[in-house]
């Protein structure tokens, strides 16, 4: 007996799914925390496109010149793949409001911004803890993510900074 | 049989020896600097030439921006697997010239970093961070790679100074 349209429509339509999670599969776990002044925020793997991503961005309110601490832990969470000669950078920059979906690009008018180029295997691990302090009241965003990761998509994980 | 014996024993202690990988198969580079200045430094020597080579010193001034770039590389027959890497700009208490800074201080750590990788086939690590240092004061740039293979002497790591005025 042949099967019914309905059928082959959802077959097509699952199997479009599931292509579709393969091609976004997750190869970063990362957590971002910036604290400063007993107060701290949190954001975990997010991906890229949109430039902005799938979730919010949490907010951080803080004092200009306060002591702040950024910190970052990048887990390789891809079990098969080496990813060989990655970028991974992060920075502080301005940017116009919290919650822009425009990601302003790292110059030399960064606050802080760092890189790393390494070798991805799975289980393997960056990270980093630096002090850092913004000089003048504003909006700012830290933005921590993989630049060229081979795959169709990049990771990063993000928080907006509102300096007072 | 004696002679062959005494081939297979060889074979195998030179295969041993070869797999420990002596101090030079791993270069690591270590560069503060700011807009006019730099300071580069490479492996440290061994622990018992440590303290007839002076460490190199960068001077800065407090709030400068600073630049911290460093490189771990393998040499053409070193493979290690899960290799650590560690790096760190961190505030030293004391006189002692081979004083290390207490990095379970939060209030002493500028940045401190890790990774793990497989280091084989001249491969390398790398990163350039910009900080900048609040506090006059004597502090230690230092990154160094660690293996469960490699004795603490032959550990690759590189470190300068930073006199903050």
């Amino acid at each position: 007996m042949p099967r019914p349209k309905i059928f082959w429509s959802c077959l097509a339509l699952l199997v479009t799914a599931f292509l579709a999670v393969i091609a976004r599969a997750e190869h970063f776990d990362i957590a971002l925390t910036v604290e400063g002044d007993g107060k701290k925020a949190e954001a975990y793997s997010d991906d890229s496109p949109p430039p902005e991503g799938l979730h919010a961005r949490p907010v951080f309110y803080a004092k200009a010149g306060e002591l702040l601490t950024l910190q970052f832990l990048m887990d390789y969470v891809n079990p098969h793949d080496l990813d060989k000669q990655v970028t991974v950078r992060f920075f502080v920059v301005s940017e116009k409001q919290a919650g822009q979906k425009e990601v302003p690009s790292p110059d030399e008018t960064a606050i802080v911004q760092g890189s790393f180029v390494m070798d991805f295997k799975p289980k393997s691990r960056l990270g980093l803890t630096q002090k850092f302090r913004v000089d003048r009241a504003g909006v700012y965003l830290l933005r921590l993510e993989s630049v060229n990761s081979h795959s169709d998509h990049q990771h990063f994980s993000a928080i907006d900074l509102v300096i007072e | 049989m004696k002679v062959f014996c005494a081939s297979v024993t060889l074979c195998l202690c030179v295969r041993a020896i070869a797999a420990v990988p002596s101090p030079e198969a791993f270069v690591a580079t270590l560069e503060v600097s700011n807009g006019s200045a730099k300071q580069v430094a490479t492996n440290e020597p061994s622990l018992q030439r440590r303290a007839a080579a002076p460490r190199p010193v960068f001077h800065a001034k407090a709030n400068e921006n600073l630049t911290l770039h460093w490189e771990i590389r393998a040499g053409r027959d070193t493979a290690l697997e899960d290799m650590l890497v560690h790096f760190y700009v961190a505030h030293v208490q004391g006189a002692d010239p081979d004083g290390l800074p207490d990095l379970a201080k939060p209030d002493n750590v500028v940045l401190e970093g890790a990774l793990t990788m497989d280091f084989k086939e001249k491969n390398a690590a790398q990163s350039k961070l910009t900080f900048r240092v609040s506090k006059p004061g004597r502090y230690l740039a230092r990154i160094e790679a660690q293996h469960k293979d490699l004795s603490p002497s032959d550990e690759p790591s590189a470190v300068i100074e930073l006199e903050v005025k």
